[in-house]
């Protein structure tokens, strides 16, 4: 499709091509040879989308502007459009939100922001409400191991990763981590000075009002930028539930939000083959918790202040055509405080202070155009301590140091790659009983194989395992520190298919089959109010199947039809104990069927789409005991989007969203209940 | 659209008989009309995993039993947690602390009477034609008056107050301090004002009374690192002025006539015990029960009239190692044994059955 409103320069050539050609699709269609041609000047953003398919990972993405014509606000609500991902969602703008990767759990799913991953040692999950999609260009979900081996040890660590790139207001940065055995393309030509600025406002329901502001530059080879968000959501939703056959109306109460985010980021490319990247990060929330919902009270009292402060500092250099280089530091503090005003003397609060210190240098060896190498080696050191009436400051920490060499042999229409991860793992407390050190070799193979006509095979195995988090190892009353880590194999079998149907209708599809099998997995045993356990007693078996469908029909000159589909089944099972009656069913919060669709109509009036979701039931309790069904959902919203071209440069984008659209009352978590019908709308200026 | 209602409480009357299909047990699925007595058994429920807490009706003597009774009858859920009942009169109350209420029906068949707001509804007495209740968030006890259930007076205890009883015109509330309290604080019921406190072993939950003599249970004290016991869980007879003497390690106890029975089901030690304290010298005897008991007990009560004992438990598995592994998430069971220690019934409740009801 062809952009909508003039292109003035060089710059919008490079945004339109980023976000707009393939609309918000996925799996991107075969380019036409205009955009081809096109792509050659803009190389890094046209490739991304392509090794898609053709990777031996399942891997998917979301753009800024497939966001932004789906209706996505936030992170959360752009995983649901993604194949294979669970999400748990505690309801509204303050509510926690994590995802889950084909059924193995939150504490399983790395979440990267610009390139380098993310980590909270004291839960070991991340709360996706923490980071907003302003500024965010792309997001996207890769499961296991890929065919990009130039990444860092510490991204080899999980079976699934979800990688948020920002950098809005900088031109398009080669990028770090997903640049695979492609030489780094040369985009950086020095020289033009350019200044940018944006300012976007999100007002929405519920008190929600969320102003962004940004600007940014270019100086030669330095790129400047800064930005700052802030949220505040009253978060006051209706709701009804039903006590067996009374029905009952109430609102959410006690949890308004309070949210500020700020970024600086800075670029300098020493050449076309060298870029350092550094950035320094600030994020503050402040926020009341509803809690769980009652028949017959809605008191709550509890409170969340939770900030994070982080410098991180990428670069990566092409050293000649057969060495490349890449290096990252981070250093990173956290805070969570948490305050039930509700318990007289404190006795539930609890304060929690972590740090992490990161350092990552990777080399990318290719002696010939059909082999490659590459070394990684990171250095992590975390560190956690706490205030909390009823435990003990052990101040603990944990050295992490993960070495990983991998290969990549790719001819004609076959790449295998393989890879072997060392991950030594040194626990220490300042005092009491410290956890077991650990150390393990992880191997992991893959392969792709382009059958012609656009079909695409593909296989991958992976074995990799997730250290206990300093919960499960310290705290809340019993820790245990004989904790093993929880291991898990995934087993991954593909095709793909990408193509023409009709001279003016373009589809993608995947498929995938996959088993991933968790041992060792850790549950929390409570004896009594005062007392839990957590052991090493659980093993889980999850089969499944990802389907994804994506339709572009042109069915006019600017006016296109496309539609994206994705259906999961997954059966995941407790193989525990053969002999309790939680064997063989369907683990808590998973549900054995989703859905997703969107449909968009591109035309030169106003964008409009429409967004299906739904997922089957599922249990509260792994007894799938009486009362802790969840009920199955479906959830539909609608979208309208347009964009103006003022003056000069500047651009107007407009999008209005409802959400919810049919007002069904739902919960995720149980006694959660999730919003009804809401709307947002979103003015955003770009200079 | 009325018969439709009922048609649908009586499927979930039926359906609640239906899933006590237990054991031995000779339940035929309809309810005495002639019942004149008998037993509840007040599942605590629990609210993160959406189970609710509710009644377990049980006849002695016809050995009829029926769950889920409150439901059934008032198309509600009692919800959770349900945390102390007793009946008074011809009423039933029960204690809600999350739901922050005092629920009232009435005692022969369940029906809901009025729901009473209090705070942190925690633990109940009943004496004179007043309940008392503590409210374990507010660090006090409420007065409510049962001819029309308004909280006609309250006064302060110590903190996070639980269990109390009233002995010749004084209450004794036992304030637990979440863990680290160690005192018990005296009401003098008269003017309805604390007119002592009375320090006593850490963590006391609960005063019992066979109405001459004072006891204390106690939860005891974890060690800082959660490893053990610092001091055990135990029952101690308590002096009016304050003198404790340990009779037994213990974690859960029950008045019954002429004796105060006991379990020692502590975590950190191999096995349980079972025993009770004779009233009468307050000397301390071991008690077998048919079967060892149950591997997981939750709660005792003893019928005041018969001495029957009943004690409540977990639902629980063997893992393939032999291991029994306690289920959180499955209904409880109640056994029923003679004062001998012989069991004479076994039927399903609900989950964390923390209560036994007689009247």
């Amino acid at each position: 499709m062809r952009p909508l409103y003039p292109i003035k320069s060089k710059a919008l050539i490079v945004a339109t091509l980023l976000v707009g050609t393939s609309g918000w699709a996925k799996y991107a269609p075969a380019v036409d040879t205009l955009k081809s041609r096109q792509l050659h000047e803009v190389t890094v953003s046209g490739s991304a989308k392509q090794r898609d398919l053709s990777n031996a990972a399942p891997t998917q993405t979301l753009t800024a502007r497939d966001m932004a014509q789906m209706g996505v606000h936030q992170l959360s609500d752009a995983v649901k459009h993604m194949s294979g991902v669970t999400l748990h969602d505690y309801g509204g703008a303050g509510g926690l939100k994590t995802v889950s990767i084909r059924g193995l759990g939150a504490r399983f799913t790395g979440v990267s922001y610009d390139g380098i991953a993310l980590s909270d040692v004291q839960t070991g999950q991340i709360d996706l409400q923490r980071y907003t999609l302003n500024g965010v260009q792309q997001l996207s979900l890769l499961v296991g191991e890929g065919s990009d081996i130039f990444i860092s040890a510490r991204e080899a660590t999980t079976p699934g990763m979800l990688r948020i790139e920002t950098e809005q207001t900088l031109p398009p940065a080669p990028s770090l981590y997903g640049g695979g055995v492609l030489p780094l393309e040369g985009e950086r030509r020095g020289g033009l000075s350019m200044v940018n600025g944006q300012f976007s406002m999100v007002l929405g329901s519920w008190g929600y009002t969320n102003p962004t502001l940004s600007a940014g530059g270019r100086w030669g080879k330095l790129s400047l930028s800064a930005m700052a968000d802030y949220i505040y959501a009253e978060n006051d939703y209706p709701f009804t539930i039903y006590n067996i056959t009374e029905r009952i109306h109430k609102r959410r109460v006690h949890s308004k939000m309070n949210q500020g985010h700020a970024e600086i980021n800075a670029s300098y490319a020493f050449s076309t083959n060298h870029v350092l990247r550094v950035k320094a990060y600030y994020y503050d929330n402040d926020r009341d918790l509803p809690g769980v919902v009652r028949y017959y009270t809605s008191e709550s009292k509890q409170q969340l202040r939770e900030r994070t402060a982080f410098g991180q500092m990428l670069y990566r250099g092409r050293l000649s055509d057969q060495w490349s280089l890449k290096a990252a530091a981070k250093w990173n503090f956290a805070s969570s405080d948490y305050k039930d005003r509700l318990y007289p003397d404190g006795v539930t609060d609890g304060a929690y202070w972590q740090r992490e210190g990161y350092l990552s240098g990777a080399v990318l060896y290719r002696p010939t155009e059909s082999l490659s190498f590459s070394y990684a080696s990171d250095i992590v050191h975390n560190d956690l301590n706490s205030h909390r009436k009823t435990d003990i400051d052990r101040h603990s920490s944990r050295l992490n140091l993960l070495n990983t060499f991998s290969a990549r042999w790719n001819r004609g229409f076959l790449s295998l790659t393989g890879r072997v991860l060392h991950s030594a793992h040194l626990e220490h407390t300042r005092t009491g009983a410290t956890g077991q050190d650990y150390h393990h070799w992880s191997p992991s193979a893959s392969a792709a194989a382009k059958l012609g006509r656009g079909w695409t095979a593909r296989l991958m195995w992976k074995d990799i395992f997730r250290m206990p988090s300093f919960t499960e190892l310290y705290y809340y009353h019993l820790g245990t520190q004989d904790l093993k880590p929880e291991r898990t194999t995934q087993w991954n079998a593909g095709l793909t298919w990408e193509g023409r149907l009709l001279p003016n209708l373009t589809a993608t599809m995947s498929s995938d089959i996959y088993i991933n099998k968790v041992k060792d997995k850790i549950v929390s045993i409570p004896y009594n109010l005062f007392i839990w356990r957590n052991i090493n007693a659980a093993e889980t078996r999850i089969k499944g199947v990802d389907l994804s469908l994506g339709l572009n029909l042109q069915m006019a000159a600017r006016h296109a039809l496309e539609m994206q589909s994705h259906y999961s089944y997954m059966h995941a099972m407790n193989r525990s104990n053969p002999y309790s009656n939680d064997y063989n069913k369907q683990l808590p919060y998973m549900p054995q069927h989703s859905m997703s669709a969107v449909l968009t109509w591109h035309n030169p009036w106003v964008n409009a789409s429409l967004n299906a979701y739904a997922v089957s039931k599922t249990w509260a309790t792994t007894s799938h005991a009486d009362g802790s069904s969840i009920g199955g959902y479906g959830e539909l919203g609608m979208t309208l989007f347009r964009d103006f071209a003022l003056k000069g440069k500047q651009r107007l984008t407009a999008s209005f969203n409802i959400s919810n659209l049919l007002n069904k009352q739902y919960e995720i978590i149980a006694a959660y209940p999730m919003p009804g019908r809401g709307w947002r709308v979103k003015i955003d200026y770009k200079l | 659209m009325k018969n439709l209602l009922k048609i649908a409480l009586l499927a979930v009357l039926t359906l609640g008989f239906a899933s006590c299909s237990d054991d031995d047990n000779n339940s035929n699925n309809t309810i005495d009309p002639n019942w004149v007595g008998g037993v509840y058994v007040l599942s605590e429920g629990s609210y993160f995993s959406k189970i609710d807490g509710d009644l377990t009706s049980y006849d002695p003597t016809q050995r009829y039993v029926a769950n889920g009774v409150f439901k059934a009858i008032n198309g509600r859920a009692l919800a959770g947690t349900l945390n102390d009942g007793l009946v008074y009169g011809t009423k039933l109350y029960m204690t809600n602390t999350d739901e922050n209420v005092v629920e009232v029906a009435e005692a022969k068949n369940a029906q809901s009477v009025k729901q009473i707001e209090l705070n942190g509804a925690r633990c109940i007495k009943a004496d004179g034609g007043f309940l008392y209740v503590t409210m374990f968030y507010k660090n006090m006890v409420a007065k409510i008056d049962t001819t029309n259930y308004e909280v006609v007076d309250s006064v302060e205890t110590g903190s996070y107050p639980e269990g109390l009883a009233v002995l010749d015109g004084k209450l004794y509330v036992a304030n637990s301090g979440y863990g680290s309290g160690n005192t018990v604080t005296v009401v003098d019921l008269a003017t309805f004002t604390a007119s002592n406190t009375l320090t006593v072993p850490t963590n006391p939950v609960n005063v019992l009374t066979d109405g001459n003599q004072l006891y204390l249970q106690c939860s005891g004290e974890y060690k800082a690192d959660w490893s053990g016991y610092e001091v055990n869980p135990a029952i101690y007879s308590l002096a009016t002025d304050g003198t404790t003497t340990k009779l037994a390690d213990a974690t859960i106890s029950a008045m019954g006539p002429n004796r105060l029975y006991f379990i020692d089901y502590n975590y950190y030690k191999a096995a349980q015990t079972y025993g009770f304290v004779k009233l009468a010298d307050n000397s301390v005897e071991s008690l077998s029960f048919s079967n060892q008991g149950v591997a997981a007990p939750f709660a005792i009560g003893v019928n005041p009239t018969n001495g029957d004992v009943y004690i409540t438990a977990y639902a629980t598995t063997q893992t393939e190692e032999g291991y029994t592994m306690v289920d959180y998430y499955s209904n409880g069971f109640c056994v029923r044994y003679n004062s001998d220690g012989l069991q004479l019934d076994q039927f399903t409740v609900g989950l964390n059955p923390g209560t036994v009801i007689f009247y």
